[in-house]
Parts: C-alpha cells; sequence; structure tokens
C-alpha cells in the first residue's frame, strides 16, 4: 500500500524525570484525600501506581489487567477494553483506593477498572499521569477523571517504552 | 496563545499556589530536580480570578505557531515574511467580562528583593503621534494600588519618546497592556523594528497570515488577547524597583510614569501568560528576534549565510553566532556594525563547534568598544572562524 498524506500524528516524549515530576505533582493534590489503596492498569498504570503507593505510603495494592490496544506503536488500533484478570483485589474492599493509569483519552479503560473496584467493594478516586485531549470528543476531562497532571492533545510516549525517538 | 497551550506538554498544578514568590519557588525546585522548564498551568493561584501560564513561549511553540514547526531554514523564513506587508483586520475583541481590580490577575513577585507583583508579560501598545502607527513593547509594570501601574519605559526606546512627546503637549496619553493573543505579536514586541514599521503590521508579517484587531479609543490590541488592560499614561511619576533583571541582578530603581487604569477586560475563559525574566521562554523570544533582524540585515547587504543564532547561555543577546559557507571579517563587521548589543560575534561554517574551532585553529579577531548607557565598557568581538587545515578527525 502507498504512502497517504495523512499528517503524522503530533507525538509527546516524556523523560523518567517529568515522570517523576508529574507523580510528585499527584502525589500533592492527594495530599489529605485519605487514601488507604492503590490500584494499577496494567501495564503502563503501574509504574506510577507503584510510585505513588511509595510517595503515599500505602501499601495495599491491585493490579487490574485490562488491554485495549493490539499494538505498541504509534497511534495503535484500540478495542473495547476487555478485563483479562486481576491481583490483589479482595485486599481492597472498603477502602479508599487510587485508581491510576498513565493516560486517559475517552476514558474507557477507566471506567471498565473503576466499575472493577466498585463491583469489588472500593471506592475509588481515579488519576492519571496524562490527559490526551485530542481523544476526549468534545467532553470535560473532569468528566473522566478526577486528578491527571499533565495535559497533551497527541499520542504520549513514555519512557518505560524504550523507544528512541527514530523508532517508528 | 490558545494553539500553542493546545499542543503545548501542558503541566497542570491545581493545589494553592501564593502569587507571592510560591509560583518562583515551585518553578525553580522544578528546575533544579529535572533540568527542564516545561510549560505550566497553575489553576489555583490564590486570590486571582484567572488561571497562569508560565514557560509558554519556547522556540518550538513560537515556531509552530508561525506555521514553521520543522522548517530547517525557519529563521531565513521569517526574515523573508517581513518583507511581505500584512495589514490587520478589524473586529470585535473576545475581551468583554471586566474585573474591578488588577488583583484579580495572578501577577507574581518573581524575586525576593523585587518591589513588588509586576506585569512582565503585558505587551504596551501606544499610537505614534508622528506616524499614527502602532508601537509595541515588553514593559515592566510594578502594580501600585487595584488600578495603578508604575511603567518601566527605557529611555533608548521608541516608547519613551512617544510618551514623552505626547506628554508634552496633552496630559494624559492612551495606553492599551494586553496578555495573550498570537504569539507573532510577543515576538513583534521583542524586536527592534525600523520606527516607521507599525508594529502589528510586522507581527502579520512574522505570523504568515493576518492578524484581527480590536479597537476603540484606545490603542489597539489583538481580537483574541486574554486581558486587554486600557488606561493612561500621566505626567506623574513613581519610584518603581528593584526588579530581577533576565541577567540575574537586581536593577536599581526608577521614577517613571504612572499608569491610570480605566478598565481591565478578559475573556470569559481567560489565562493568563506569564514570563520569568532570565528564564527559557523570556529569553527565546529575545534571542529569535535577534536572529531574524540580523538574518535580514546579513542576506541585504548581501551576504551569503545560512543562519544566524543566539544562545540563550548569553541571554539571546550578547553572542552571535553566524553560519556560513564563506564566513568573512566583512561579515562579522556588518554584524558589529548592525547589532550594538552583542558582545561576541563569531562567524563560523555550519554546525562546526565555535568554541572548539577557535581553540584548535587561529582565529581572527576584530575589536569595537563597548558603548553601555553612553559610556564606553571594554571592548567587543568578532572572531571569524575559518580555518583550512585538513586535519584527519577522530571518529567516535
Amino acid at each position: 500500500m502507498g504512502k497517504t498524506d495523512t499528517p503524522s500524528p503530533t507525538v509527546h516524549r516524556f523523560s523518567w524525570e517529568e515522570i517523576a515530576g508529574l507523580t510528585r505533582l499527584l502525589r500533592d493534590r492527594l495530599a489529605g484525600s485519605r487514601i488507604t489503596g492503590v490500584a494499577g492498569v496494567a501495564r503502563s498504570g503501574l509504574v506510577p501506581a507503584v510510585m505513588l503507593s511509595h510517595m503515599l505510603g500505602v501499601r495495599s495494592f491491585a493490579v487490574l489487567d485490562i488491554a485495549r490496544t493490539h499494538s505498541d506503536a504509534v497511534e495503535a488500533e484500540k478495542s473495547r477494553p476487555i478485563r483479562r484478570g486481576s491481583l490483589g483485589l479482595e485486599a481492597l474492599r472498603g477502602r479508599r483506593v487510587l485508581l491510576i493509569d498513565d493516560i486517559v483519552g475517552q476514558g474507557l479503560t477507566l471506567d471498565v477498572a473503576r466499575r472493577e473496584l466498585i463491583e469489588a467493594g472500593a471506592e475509588p478516586v481515579t488519576a492519571v499521569l496524562v490527559v490526551n485531549s485530542a481523544n476526549l470528543a468534545g467532553r470535560d476531562a473532569r468528566a473522566i477523571v478526577d486528578h491527571w497532571a499533565c495535559e497533551v492533545h497527541g499520542w504520549a510516549v513514555f519512557p518505560w517504552e524504550g523507544k528512541e525517538p527514530d523508532d517508528a | 496563545m490558545r494553539e500553542a497551550m493546545r499542543t503545548a506538554k501542558l503541566f497542570r498544578v491545581e493545589q494553592p499556589i501564593d502569587p507571592d514568590l510560591g509560583v518562583t519557588r515551585f518553578l525553580s525546585t522544578w528546575r533544579r530536580r529535572t533540568g527542564a522548564e516545561p510549560c505550566f498551568l497553575f489553576t489555583d493561584v490564590i486570590g486571582a480570578q484567572l488561571p497562569l501560564v508560565m514557560n509558554l513561549p519556547t522556540r518550538t511553540a513560537l515556531l509552530r505557531e508561525m506555521g514553521l514547526a520543522n522548517a530547517p531554514d525557519a529563521i531565513a523564513q521569517l526574515a523573508r515574511r517581513l518583507s511581505i506587508p500584512a495589514l490587520p483586520k478589524r473586529g470585535a475583541s473576545l475581551a468583554t467580562s471586566e474585573l474591578a481590580s488588577l488583583a484579580a490577575l495572578p501577577l507574581l513577585r518573581h524575586q525576593p528583593g523585587d518591589a513588588g507583583k509586576y506585569l512582565t508579560a503585558f505587551i504596551g501598545a501606544l499610537t505614534c503621534p508622528d506616524t499614527g502607527t502602532t508601537n509595541l513593547g515588553f514593559y515592566r509594570g510594578l502594580v501600585t494600588g487595584e488600578r495603578e501601574i508604575v511603567l518601566f519605559m527605557d529611555p533608548r526606546t521608541d516608547a519613551h519618546r512617544i510618551a514623552t512627546t505626547a506628554l508634552a503637549t496633552a496630559d494624559r496619553v492612551p495606553i492599551t497592556l494586553f496578555n495573550g493573543g498570537p504569539l507573532g505579536i510577543y515576538l513583534a514586541a521583542a524586536a527592534k523594528l525600523p520606527r516607521a514599521l507599525d508594529s502589528f503590521d510586522a507581527a502579520a508579517r512574522l505570523a504568515g497570515h493576518e492578524l484581527m484587531l480590536a479597537s476603540n479609543d484606545f490603542p489597539s490590541a489583538p481580537a483574541d488577547a486574554e486581558i486587554v488592560i486600557e488606561g493612561h499614561v500621566t505626567r506623574e511619576t513613581r519610584a518603581e524597583g528593584p526588579f530581577g533583571e533576565f541577567k540575574g541582578y537586581y536593577c536599581t530603581p526608577t521614577l517613571s510614569p504612572l499608569i491610570v487604569v480605566d478598565r481591565i477586560a478578559v475573556r470569559d475563559d481567560a489565562h493568563c501568560l506569564g514570563l520569568f525574566c532570565g528564564k527559557q521562554s523570556g529569553l527565546t523570544l529575545m534571542a529569535l528576534q535577534n536572529e531574524i533582524l540580523l538574518f535580514d540585515h546579513l542576506k541585504r547587504t548581501g551576504f551569503d549565510i545560512e543562519t544566524v543564532r543566539y544562545p540563550l547561555d548569553a541571554f539571546g543577546e550578547y553572542l552571535a553566532i553566524i553560519e556560513s559557507e564563506a564566513p568573512s571579517r566583512a561579515m562579522i563587521i556588518a554584524a558589529l556594525d548592525f547589532d550594538p548589543r552583542a558582545k561576541l560575534v563569531v562567524a563560523a561554517r555550519p554546525g562546526v563547534d565555535v568554541l572548539k574551532d577557535a581553540i584548535i585553529f587561529p582565529a581572527e579577531v576584530e575589536r569595537r568598544p563597548y558603548v553601555r548607557r553612553g559610556r564606553e565598557e571594554g571592548q567587543r568581538l568578532g572572531v571569524l572562524c575559518d580555518h583550512h587545515s585538513d586535519y584527519r578527525w577522530v571518529e567516535l
């Protein structure tokens, strides 16, 4: 298939230093919000989830395995999120739980994860490192997530993806 | 500005932050920890009704807004644009909600020794009584009351000349101070443009498209400006300063004209752009306009040059690096004569590490006296790096 004239998406790369800074911004915002559990959305939500569980001094931790993309390429096609399993969820019953992912757009993954926590008897407070405003489809980010530390209009590439700037 | 915000990596700070040094401490701590100055949106500046955006006008953001995001010859293109007139259009201002006091704006005390809260990212618009053209410039303004600003205008500037001339025959002179709108206007306001050229015309030329201006009895502001302050320059002078200047030291206090504010208007969803003197975003405006103007001058003079750089490490002003396939002493002389603020001008071949080149190879030097406020203070140097030795360089 030949090349098209479609403009390449805006790609925002994040460094480890920026991730540490964004996580600190979330920590500062969550101070005093009585979080007693943390749940991370696998895979990429686990990185900020682990960092925040340490920063907030919260040891009750769960992993929610929810998949949407089928590849790691920039602008990879997405399907409806699918629950694939969880780990440590039962320990969060009755707790106010910080549910965290790396990025949110339409919010479908976060919706599924939030429902899973509620079904497990937890009270979720949602947070992401980054909101992709290009995927909000006109919705206010507040309707999708409680806290976020950065906003971009385009694709985000995180340092744990191991992609160099020249990688496709 | 809205487009630059939309395309920026916008870091969001929602916790309450004190405009009296709190923002400074936050930004300084972030820079110390990460070595970076990302764009921040402070949504809760204590006492302010508007959010504050810091570190927005980076080089990337400025060039992107002017349609030159990935252009390797952006400086050359901007210099070319300067010769293509682009008269602005007229329209209604989006700033229609009024604020009662300057205290509602997220204005900062930037340094502990500053005399108070300062306007640093507002562009002042004055109408030249001789030509009828609009002069735009950056001025620091000390907020001394709910509707009072003491505005420092450097005596060497056209703005000072315009205000002084007008006040010779009138008790007060209308002035507009605006924040936001197309970032090309910020670039034009920072530039030392020819006196006869209307600053809005220059801004439209640099932007590469028409600008929409709103006007009434006061000098115009961009129709999409976030905040528009209309007022009058009076004959009364008051003390302002000290203020932490871009070079990192405090300026001494001055007696400067008092601006009495008639109206403060904002957009319904206004954001206030802030600039921190001496940091990346403020210096970038200075560097970029210097690069465009020197490039344009050297090209018009007939020199074959690739680009011009004013590194931010030298405050975007004092070191000019000219890249050319044919660097010459005449090129150095032309640059030294054109930009009297440049203390060091280097001409070298494209891609050359000028410091390394000047150290390894013999360099030719041109000297000029450095004149500051009418007094000779040392010398300015031009360095020509054009080696002919054909060494075999190591590969790694």
